[in-house]
């Protein structure tokens, strides 16, 4: 039984730097990486969804999103947490947990967030959650508040994904 | 978010375009946490400056005699570093009484399950008292907004969101419960509080100032049927609510979001209420000024603030005598700036905005204080700073 139990340990240890790895994909956003995340996906439609930790509606909102993925592997879907590069562990932790943490996710990472919103959209007030529905020549819809599953299902015929 | 220096730039004259600049204490260096940014700031009697700090987890409580020339050894009021939520809608609140007893409210925690203390320095900040939970424990519930204000009297008030008692999917829908909790000085070792209301949007700060009967006013976000966040207003007195909660805004902003863009109230002495707010709803969009005089049941026509295309956001407003005075920030592309625009009159005219400060780093919201001279700014941004600027 004795040495059980440091194998056990190994073995959560182990795993739990499995996680790490697959949840250690965070980018950091900065001037320039809207243009990269949309260069990426010429001629695709995707989703940008612009969340943060400190925002419950996001939260719900994740739980959502979490599920469609399960639903459409294909969801092209992309994750941008307003919160600071600081939390980045806190952030990962949470798409772990949801189950989120193979989606493209990015990280606020300017000393200057304001720069960075104004850059993903110039009329926009930072209301959280902000999503923008790109359809495949990447003319865009913003909306802000919580989506619904049947919008982006809706989207997704639409769209042809 | 934001890791601002302690440096203080004092802009006097501001109107005549000359600035005098002090520099900031040297003893700071080093004492405390490198992160330190001032969360708030107030005067108080004898036109004392005094600024609540957070730095690593801790809270600090320093003074100036100067207008921010030179500042006493900042006070440590928590015993060890905490979480204190110290940014943008969620921070800790700084008030002074008449006999110079100084009260810090914050809240401990995550976003989702935080927890509110009050500490009160009876000796004028030389020393705090240990703090004391004015709220219930931290449970999984959001649990946000810290507000608070000392009457007259010298009773303090302190008021927070809450949706322990709902689950925060249910307050996104239908708003959290406003908590309060009041007492007067020497505060005992744990305070009561109760529940003022519910439908309160759960993100988004919460104004409150004191009427000429001395009873303190809160002016808030509401979630409305149908998930419409618009402004509503309430009255307490120490044994809770004075009637119900009522509609102040008919903006009709149907979102299911944080706007985390809260309301500004303020009390002039002959009663009248000057309130800001900001909206994106189907009958008005941006960030809007009006005045009532009966005690917050009508307004005044809502006046437009700011430049739509510049973002105008974040305003606050402050009424001294006759006096009043708004602020808000802007943003360019490139620079934020703040904006103020003065009223001789009580509110009814207005001067042009006038651009007082800018920086192009991380900047706070821009709030004013009053001493006996007039009214300030005092911002909080990363390229200088807090800065405490004069508006005459």
């Amino acid at each position: 039984m004795r040495k059980v139990k440091p194998l056990l340990a190994f073995g959560l240890i182990l795993a739990c730097c499995a996680n790490l790895a697959a949840a250690d994909q965070l980018h950091p956003f900065k001037t320039g990486s809207l243009s990269e995340i949309v260069a990426t996906r010429e001629g695709n439609p995707f989703l940008l969804n612009v969340w943060s930790l400190d925002c419950s509606a996001c939260r719900a909102e994740m739980n959502m999103l979490a599920k469609l993925r399960k639903e459409y592997p294909n969801f092209n879907l992309v994750l941008v947490a307003t919160d600071d590069v600081a939390r980045s562990a806190e952030v990962q932790a949470f798409l772990l947990e949801r189950g989120l943490a193979q989606v493209e996710s990015w990280i606020f990472a300017e000393p200057n967030p304001q720069r960075l919103r104004y850059e993903i959209d110039s009329g926009w007030y930072g209301e959280l959650p902000r999503s923008y529905f790109y359809d495949p020549k990447h003319e865009r819809l913003g909306v802000s508040g919580a989506l619904k599953a049947k919008q982006i299902r809706a989207w997704m015929q639409a769209t042809g994904h | 978010m934001f890791s601002f220096t302690l440096g203080v730039v004092v802009l006097l004259s501001l109107l005549s375009g000359c600035e005098t600049v002090a520099t900031r204490p040297a003893g700071y260096r080093g004492e405390i946490s490198a992160d330190a940014a001032v969360a708030a700031a107030t005067f108080g009697p004898g036109d004392r400056l005094w600024r609540l700090i957070a730095a690593g987890g801790r809270l600090y409580v320093d003074a100036s005699e100067d207008h921010g020339a030179s500042f006493t050894r900042p006070v440590p009021l928590n015993a060890d570093a905490e979480r204190v939520l110290a940014q943008a809608e969620d921070r800790p609140v700084i008030a002074v009484d008449a006999q110079e007893r100084v009260y810090v409210l914050y809240a401990v925690g995550t976003p989702d399950a935080a927890t509110s203390y009050l500490s009160v320095s009876n000796t004028a900040g030389r020393s705090f008292q240990a703090p004391v939970p004015v709220s219930d424990p931290a449970k999984a519930g959001g649990h946000t907004q810290d507000a608070m204000v000392v009457a007259r009297s010298g009773r303090i008030y302190a008021f927070w969101n809450d949706d322990v008692d709902m689950g925060s999917a249910r307050a996104e829908k239908q708003g959290a419960g406003l908590y309060f909790a009041t007492a007067v000085a020497p505060l005992a070792a744990s305070l009561s509080n109760r529940k003022l209301t519910d439908g309160m949007c759960n993100c988004c700060r919460i104004a409150v100032d004191v009427g000429v009967d001395d009873l303190p006013v809160v002016f808030g976000r509401f979630v409305f049927p149908g998930s419409i966040r618009d402004h509503g207003m309430l009255k307490a007195s120490p044994a809770g609510l004075v009637g119900p909660p009522w509609r102040v805004t008919e903006d009709d902003w149907r979102i299911e979001a944080c706007p985390m863009h809260g309301p500004a109230l303020s009390i002039a002495p002959d009663g009248r209420y000057h309130a800001v707010w900001f909206t994106q709803g189907r009958r008005r969009q941006g960030l809007f000024y009006a005045h009532s005089d009966d005690q917050g049941k009508h307004f005044s026509n809502p006046m437009a603030i700011g430049e739509a295309r510049k973002l105008a956001q974040h305003a606050d407003v402050l009424a001294a005598g006759t006096g009043v005075v708004l602020v808000w920030k802007e943003f360019d592309g490139r620079q934020t700036h703040i904006l103020s625009m003065r009223s001789a009159d009580g509110g009814d005219t207005w001067s042009a905005p006038s651009a007082i400060a800018r920086t192009s780093s991380d900047s706070d919201y821009p709030f004013l204080i009053k001493d006996s001279s007039g009214i300030f700014l005092s911002w909080n941004n990363a390229e200088h700073g807090h800065q405490l600027i004069t508006i005459r």
